[in-house]
């Protein structure tokens, strides 16, 4: 696929994306102008981008969609939830059509006609008729170049356009055809041809000998309308001035028209009144504004080049570790000094480069209103849907990963976790239940949470069914953390069977194993009756961190820094173990379980004190013993799961300075087993 | 055949037919050629054209004008409705019919 055709289809699926958004958001709020005007911008610039690249069938039925815009616009119409779930069902056929615009061109819906009459029905307040869900694909009859009725503008803009088509004719150049698909997109209230046509014998039949000036309404933008003149050929010369223009849209064209433009002597992008002479200054000038109105500036970077670039820094990053690690107490000042500043820099391309791969939440997040909508119209329900934190960033690939995890708790919260209206009238809550879905990034991680007040984990049930399954006898009480865990584990989903549970186990183990294998981790807290939580905890990155390098022996391994909360020399006073399994120890007091990383990772114990490093993650603590600090370092992450296997209790591996390999802690996985042994600790104390 | 001609002793009669794309206007071109080395009175029946490259629109213009240079006139038809509003609604049908 070329650059612009691709261009054409990113900025497509944003607008589409745009679109749902605005209109959900119409849908649950008083419809403020500014939002219906982002709507209507939106469905404009996507008719006038799918026009340009000759999409014919997804331009025309953009612009049935607009009209009813339109009439939302001019407050004809309030945004009722009928013309909401039509206008939506019509967001959705604009998907359909562009999708089958990659595999089959330029291809139509017989259910387009239908859902568009029904729409208009809805606006002139007459009863719609039902509409089939959209056809499989089928071939269409060619389109007409000419509308049968030219489309409704009054009240648009007027402009007075000068047409000097480029000088070579061609097949694919036909002045006369890009005027008519003008009549597309407005009206001409005025023509006059200026002829230049030389007798017979003087004539080339390749040659361009006319130009035209017009006077047109439209509700386009001028751009659109200069794209449209000057794509079929190079040459052409347009000059577009406002007549009465209404207070014009601030849409700039998008990138995909001015690329495609981009190929024309003219300059793409200059205000209505300039000369296409004048057009370079303008666009100029119109580009420094933005900049000082604050406007994001932007460009489109392949995620290929991305990715490679991030790859070169993480060796970069190592190479450098390695320089490091080469100095030894003969290296001269110079050389130590080149050496830390080297350092910074590659410091500070690291984080520039990171910035690069980190994305807002939001372009997540943003998916699921819709999801919500419709999940909940199906099952009856009423759910408000609340978003926090969406300008929090995460790394890309984390961002794409979380889709399917969070896709299943957000359904999951819909399905099993709030009731339906009646019932939480009952229990004396809202009708309306509310999910939230929240991101923060606290500690050198992103924390996403899934959040309901509907019916709230029976745990009692949860506990039964483990004793079903033989995981637990019927004496055993094992604490909530615990009973929680059991519903991320296969076994448990696939026979869960309760009302109250029925389904929102399944493919908890799937969600569990998917966030775990980005490096993060799921826990869940419920109050009966009140709701229910799932945080999964994300690294920010998967590329490189800051390492605290710890050994055991001769073995090396690495805990994020961000999880350090002290380190100090252990001594035995502070040691408490009881029943010599369950180990605590006394730090200023307060007792944290003791995980001896000797034995963690398989080393016979040593009869050295050794060093204890506290740990810390989300509240809870560990003191991890150590035989010695190695020092903090910036790692390259690598994936344990993808060049081996996952192992429980590390997070990952890197390489060190001097050629090593070093296990990275999993904190969570520590503490854990941590939590377990002060469990027993409180049962028997 | 898109473009035929028939000439008596006074008239020359043009018929075009169907679409006269971009490929077709050479053959037009050679017929306006035709009929301005052998100048008469000329017709140009169009009535069964349904659309007309702007090239072509110009072989017609010229020959219109190499034939009034010689002091001879040139007569369109009533052209399909069709490609009449086409040629009206840019200012082509009243420059082309001027005389």
């Amino acid at each position: 696929m070329d650059s612009l055709m691709q261009l054409f289809y990113d900025e497509a699926n944003e607008m589409v994306e745009g679109m749902e958004q605005v209109l959900l958001a119409l849908e649950s709020g008083e419809p403020d102008p500014e939002t219906v005007n982002a709507l209507f911008r939106y469905a404009h610039s996507f008719k006038g981008n799918s026009a340009a690249m000759g999409f014919t069938h997804l331009s025309k039925f953009t612009h049935g969609l607009e009209s009813a815009m339109e009439a939302l616009r001019k407050e004809q119409r309030t945004l009722t939830p009928e013309l909401a779930t039509l206008l939506l069902q019509a967001v959705d056929m604009i998907r359909t059509l562009l999708e089958r615009t990659r595999t089959e061109g330029d291809v139509g819906d017989p259910t387009c006609e239908p859902l568009l009459q029904q729409i208009n029905a809805v606006i002139n307040g007459e009863t719609p008729q039902p509409v089939p869900a959209p056809s499989a694909p089928m071939p269409s009859a060619p389109v007409q170049t000419a509308p049968a009725e030219p489309p409704t503008t009054q009240g648009a803009p007027q402009y007075r356009i000068t047409y000097q088509p480029a000088p070579t004719l061609s097949a694919e150049h036909d002045p006369l055809q890009l005027l008519t698909e003008l009549q597309e997109y407005g009206q001409v209230i005025e023509c006059r041809f200026r002829e230049q046509i030389p007798p017979l014998e003087q004539l080339k039949t390749d040659a361009c000998y006319g130009s035209w000036e017009l006077l047109y309404e439209t509700a386009f933008e001028p751009a659109i309308v200069r794209a449209l003149l000057e794509l079929a050929a190079e040459g052409a010369e347009v000059r577009i001035e406002p007549v009465n223009a209404a207070p014009t849209e601030t849409a700039q064209p998008t990138a995909a028209v001015n690329a495609a433009a981009a190929s024309q002597p003219s300059v793409a992008t200059p205000p209505p009144t300039e000369t296409p002479a004048a057009a370079a200054a303008a666009a100029t000038a119109a580009v420094n504004a933005a900049a000082s109105k604050g406007e994001a500036q932007s460009i489109r970077v392949s995620t290929e080049k991305i990715d490679a670039l991030m790859n070169l820094v993480s060796e970069i990053v190592i190479a450098q570790s390695m320089l490091s690690s080469a100095q030894t107490a003969d290296t001269d000042e110079r050389t130590r000094a080149a050496i830390t500043q080297m350092e910074r820099h590659v410091r500070d391309l690291h984080e520039r480069v990171m910035a690069i791969r980190l994305l807002p939440v939001s372009y997540l997040f943003n998916r699921f209103p819709r999801m919500v909508r419709d999940t909940a119209a199906k099952l009856g329900k009423k759910v408000n849907f609340e978003v926090e934190g969406e300008e929090t960033e995460l790394d890309r690939t984390l961002l794409e990963a979380l889709s399917d995890p969070l896709t299943h708790l957000i359904r999951n919260a819909i399905d099993h976790g709030i009731e339906p209206p009646d019932e939480r009238r009952q229990n004396g809550k809202p009708e309306t239940g509310t999910i939230k879905l929240s991101a923060y990034q606290s500690e050198g991680r992103i924390y996403i949470e899934v959040r309901d007040d509907g019916r709230g984990i029976n745990t009692e049930r949860v506990r039964q069914k483990a004793i079903q399954l033989g995981w637990i006898t019927e004496n055993d009480h094992p604490a909530e953390e615990t009973l929680y865990d059991f519903l991320f584990q296969p076994g448990f989903s696939t026979a869960q069977q309760v009302s109250d549970l029925s389904g929102r186990g399944v493919g908890m183990d799937v969600v569990k194993r998917n966030v775990e294998s980005l490096g993060g981790s799921i826990s869940v807290q419920s109050k009966r009756g009140e709701g229910t939580r799932f945080l999964l905890r994300v690294p920010l990155t998967l590329a490189i961190m800051d390492g605290l390098g710890l050994t055991v022996a001769d073995e090396h391994y690495i805990v994020p820094l961000t999880a350090v909360v002290e380190a100090f020399q252990y001594e035995s006073l502070q040691h408490t173990a009881l029943f010599d399994q369950y180990e605590m120890v006394n730090v200023r007091g307060e007792f944290i379980p003791l995980v001896r990383l000797r034995q963690f990772v398989g080393l016979p114990e040593t009869d050295h004190d050794g060093l204890i490093v506290v740990l810390e993650q989300e509240g809870e603590q560990i003191a991890l013993l150590i035989d010695g600090i190695a020092g903090q370092q910036q790692v390259v992450l690598k994936s344990l799961e993808e060049n081996f296997v996952r192992v429980h209790g590390f997070a990952g591996a890197t390489i060190l300075g001097d050629g090593r390999v070093a296990l990275i802690l999993d904190v969570s996985d520590l503490i854990r087993r941590g939590r377990q042994s002060a469990e027993r600790y409180a049962a028997v104390a | 055949m898109q473009v035929s001609l028939k000439t008596s002793a006074k008239k020359h009669k043009a018929t075009l037919n169907g679409e006269i794309g971009f490929a077709e206007t050479a053959a037009l071109y050679d017929v306006a050629q035709q009929i301005a080395q052998n100048p008469k009175e000329t017709q140009i029946d169009w009535s069964n054209l349904t659309a007309i490259h702007y090239a072509g629109v110009q072989v017609l213009f010229a020959l219109r004008k190499s034939l009034e240079e010689q002091g001879y006139k040139v007569q369109f038809t009533e052209p399909n409705p069709q490609l009449y509003q086409h040629l009206h609604t840019f200012g082509v049908w009243d420059a082309l019919i001027q005389s």
